[in-house]
């Protein structure tokens, strides 16, 4: 079973510090070998064209500087003070903001690292100096951008959708109830946490007055335009929401250009840390999908999904038997690969099980959300640590745990309760 | 992210990895220009005047390739890309030199592995006259040449990695 | 033999995956497992649909159904000009003429043609009302390539180009108001934003089984001969389901209130003498060789 030992050298290098994205393709690479010999590397040129050349990628690039220019511009620190009076009395304070921006970017973009990208440029620099706890920031911001992928639109969805045929509008509703659930699960672990150790967030004990009140309301008033114009483009059916990021960027440098902000420099240095923070990013998506290459041509992953179908059990353990393999698989593999190399497979038996596929979707795409924030791959936590450098992975990683726990959680009271997911596609189909 | 002193210094060769690394940000600041500019104009042409460029999809995908590697080529000049560093601190420096040359030429051999197949790709649809179907019909050896040349921007900023370091454990003695 | 298959369809219970899977099947039993094929589906491995026939004559794939072959064999694309080919029997003939030229076209290319299957016609699905083609003027309709943007553009339509994950997105929100797709093809994923169905048929998508010539020539000749009938059997297998599920899907779209319009009086003909003329503009523009093509398939069919 090489893939084990391929397994072992990835997680080695990875926690012996070589760079990431050299680690997962070193381990690519001798996959390939292992499987079919030097010949295995034939492959990588088209392989490497096939991963690089993708439209949708472009979300990324674009999103992260849309957020470079409202932090270079000093409008996101202003949104923060506009709405720092408004939850200071909540536990938690300015950390829910993290969650509910992300579940607004969430119905913007189609992907979850974009997501996280831009809350991440714009939240982690300001509320560590403000003396939140650095971890904490993190794994909100970590856990709010898997809502990316389950507040619709969904790349991940229509991904999905096209190794199922299940109807994309149904998954996109399904998406919706549980979307909003999970990130009021996040904001309540969020209370509980600040309520149990209050040192976590900075205290704020003055007493506000209504002017002051007045004036924070109209610094919130720059970035409602700019969420004005990008969901306008995206629902008044001008932009899709990959364009929707080129609209974002202008739409950013309107707003800061209203307020004067708006310069060369400016503009430079938002788009040096972008092409930095991007082709981070960016790397990594491409190395991990020579990985799964490698990987779906030794057909691991098929002698795992085997072993559990030939198991013949009942729906729940095989629901658990899956979380597991992508737990495993979740663990060094970018997930619309996960879904390539375990979907497909498991088909047959999703029929046979009677299993509805508008809920599984939902299920699976949580399950993927949760494979981009398990070390030692986990692209989400590398986005959020790449953001700033006053945060390391590890502190992501920590700061990601208990909120990891509860989207764990959140999966069995989706088995439980699969209304959870079905009720509003049931609406429409009537 | 975490360790990011700014590369300089790797003399005598300094001025040339300044200059490729200088040449390589503008090129990439004007890719990353022209993305938003393209995707823009075609949002802007189709809502006014429900007309298409017909080229924004394919040329879109060239950019981010483009956009991936020279983006991966700066993060490596600028020591960002990601690492886990909590079992590397806690190494011997002896040791954190060593690891560090090793993984530096592991990263150099996967930059040359994977500029040589895909310079093999760039050859095989020059030869065979592959195009994209699309309205441009651009012949794909030209963007897929992008590829060979980001993997070897991508190596020479390894091999100025390299050198710095290896020149730090000389100082050191 | 153990050979590496790939196929650009991504769903499993697709009547081209399980042709694909019944080859695989048969050609393991009739060779008493000599050859042995492990097809993978679409998207599992990172090569481009576009990139199939590349991958195969690089042999990097040994067997392959592929459907995106125009940028490696441009000829093909006669096939699917608009308005050239409009029934069954005229595939076939036009097929037959042109399968020498296919074949020496592919073989440049490292390739054996092996054989194929057609998929049901491409028809419009909009989101506003549509009796005949010139309700599509001032609509945006996605196409899929430039000879489709063409016809669209005939008919006063906006040919809009849109990556296909996108589709459902801007068909929700109207950044487009219409596809051309089969039935049993893209409608099957995005019908429930296309509440209308106008069953023009633009022209026919077909996909080519290849293998790469270097695997295919290790064969023996018996097993040769085997993969090529089986081939050619199972091919014909896969139009035949496409034709069926293209009835099933059309009658289950209808059910869930898809409004579905015959192909209006008079349309056929209008579009066929507004497209002739770009037929020949069209090989002209690409060579003599598109022209000697072009002259071949409508011989064969006698237009
Ligand atoms: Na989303
Ligand atoms: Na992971």
């Amino acid at each position: 079973m090489e893939g084990i030992l391929i397994f072992g050298l990835l997680v080695g290098l990875i926690v012996g510090g070589m760079w990431v994205q050299f680690a997962v393709a070193s381990a690519g690479l001798t996959y390939l070998w292992a499987i079919k010999g030097f010949a295995g590397w034939k492959a990588l040129g088209i392989v490497s064209w096939g991963s690089a050349n993708s439209f949708t990628l472009a979300a990324i690039p674009l999103f992260i500087l849309m957020a470079e220019i409202l932090l270079g511009s000093g409008l996101s620190s202003r949104l923060y003070n506009g709405v720092s009076p408004f939850v200071r009395r909540l536990p938690g304070g300015l950390l829910h903001t993290n969650i509910a921006g992300s579940g607004i970017f969430a119905a913007i973009s189609g992907g979850s690292a974009p997501t996280a990208a831009a809350m991440s440029t714009v939240a982690l620099p300001e509320l560590s100096s403000r003396g939140y706890n650095i971890r904490l920031v993190s794994g909100s911001l970590a856990a709010g951008g898997t809502l990316g992928i389950l507040i619709p639109p969904s790349i991940t969805m229509i991904i999905y959708s096209t190794f199922t045929e299940t109807s994309i509008a149904q998954l996109f509703s399904a998406g919706m109830l549980p979307g909003i659930l999970l990130a009021a699960f996040y904001m309540g672990l969020i209370m509980i946490r600040c309520t149990l150790n209050p040192s976590l967030v900075p205290v704020d004990k003055s007493k506000l007055t209504f002017k002051e009140l007045y004036t924070a309301s109209l610094d919130v008033l720059p970035f409602l335009m700019l969420i004005f114009i990008v969901l306008g483009s995206i629902y008044g059916g001008i932009a899709t929401p990959t364009e929707a990021g080129a609209v974002g960027v202008l739409g950013a440098m309107l707003v800061a250009g209203i307020y004067k902000r708006l310069n060369v420099a400016l503009l430079r240095n938002a788009l040096t840390r972008t092409i930095k923070m991007s082709g981070n990013i960016l790397f990594i998506v491409f190395t991990s999908m020579i990985f799964a290459y490698a990987t779906a041509l030794s057909g691991a992953g098929e002698t795992l999904v085997n072993y559990l179908q030939e198991a013949d059990v009942s729906r729940f353990a095989f629901l658990v038997i899956v979380m597991v393999i992508f737990a495993i698989l979740g663990c060094f593999m970018e997930g619309l690969g996960m879904i390539a190399i375990i979907v497909p497979v498991i088909f047959p038996a999703l029929m046979a099980l009677d299993i509805n596929l508008i809920w599984f979707g939902v299920f699976v795409v949580i399950l993927v959300e949760l494979g981009q924030l398990t070390p030692p791959l986990g692209v989400i936590l590398f986005v959020v640590a790449s953001s700033s450098k006053k945060v390391k992975v590890e502190d992501v990683v920590m700061g990601t745990l208990p909120f990891f726990i509860v989207i764990v959680a959140f999966l069995f009271l989706l088995m439980a309760f699969p209304e959870i997911a079905l009720y509003l596609p049931s609406l429409t189909t009537g | 992210m975490h360790s990011e002193q700014p590369l300089q210094g790797a003399a005598p060769a300094a001025p040339f990895f300044n200059l490729l690394g200088k040449s390589v940000g503008v090129v990439t600041s004007l890719i990353l220009s022209a993305l938003v500019l393209l995707v823009s104009l075609e949002v802007f042409l189709r809502a006014v005047f429900g007309y298409s460029l017909g080229f924004v999809e394919e040329v879109t995908g060239y950019l981010v390739v483009a956009l991936t590697l020279f983006g991966a080529a700066m993060a490596v000049r600028a020591n960002s890309l990601f690492q886990v560093q909590v079992v590397f601190e806690a190494f011997p420096p002896s040791v954190k030199r060593l690891l560090g040359t090793l993984f530096a030429l592991i990263a150099i051999a996967i930059c040359v592995v994977l500029a040589w197949k895909t310079f093999d790709l760039v050859g095989s649809s020059f030869s065979r006259g592959k195009f994209a179907p699309t309205v441009l019909r651009t012949p794909l050896w030209i963007p897929q040449t992008l590829l060979p040349l980001g993997f070897v921007v991508i190596g020479v900023f390894l091999v100025e990695h390299l050198l710095i370091l290896l020149r730090v454990k000389e100082g050191d003695r | 033999t153990s050979w590496t298959g790939y196929t650009y369809s991504s769903v499993s219970t697709t009547a081209a995956v399980k042709g694909m899977t019944r080859i695989s099947e048969r050609v393991a039993s009739e060779t008493d497992g000599d050859l042995d094929i492990k097809i993978h589906l679409g998207k599992t491995l990172q090569i481009k649909s576009s990139d199939i026939t590349q991958a195969v004559g690089d042999g990097i794939v040994d067997f392959a159904a592929d459907y995106f072959f125009s940028g490696n064999v441009p000829i093909a694309r006669v096939l699917n000009l608009p308005m050239l080919i409009e029934n069954d029997q005229e595939w076939q003939k036009a097929y037959a003429a042109m399968l020498p030229m296919l074949e020496e076209s592919f073989a440049q290319q490292d390739v054996v043609l092996l054989g194929g299957y057609r998929y049901p016609q491409q028809v419009f699905f909009t989101t506003f009302p549509i009796d005949e083609l010139s309700d599509i003027e001032g609509h945006k309709i996605r196409v899929t390539s430039p000879e489709q943007g063409k016809f669209v553009e005939t008919f006063g339509g906006l040919p809009i180009t849109l990556s296909g994950s996108e589709v459902p997105t801007a068909l929700e929100r109207g950044v487009i108001d219409g596809v051309l797709t089969a039935s049993a093809g893209g409608a099957k994923k995005w019908h429930e934003f296309l509440p209308n169905n106008y069953r023009f048929a633009v022209n026919y998508g077909n996909s080519m089984i290849i293998a790469n010539i270097d695997s295919f020539e290790d064969l023996d000749k018996d097993e040769q001969a085997t993969l090529r009938d089986i081939v050619a059997d199972e091919g014909d297998k896969i139009s035949a389901e496409f034709i069926e599920d293209e009835k099933k899907q059309m009658a289950f779209q209808q059910s869930k209130g898809m409004k579905i319009t015959m192909v209006a009086d008079g349309d056929a003909q209008k579009a066929r003498d507004l497209l002739r003329p770009y037929w020949s503009e069209w090989a002209k523009e690409n060579g003599p060789q598109y022209e000697q093509a072009l002259s071949l398939v409508l011989k064969a069919i006698g237009k």
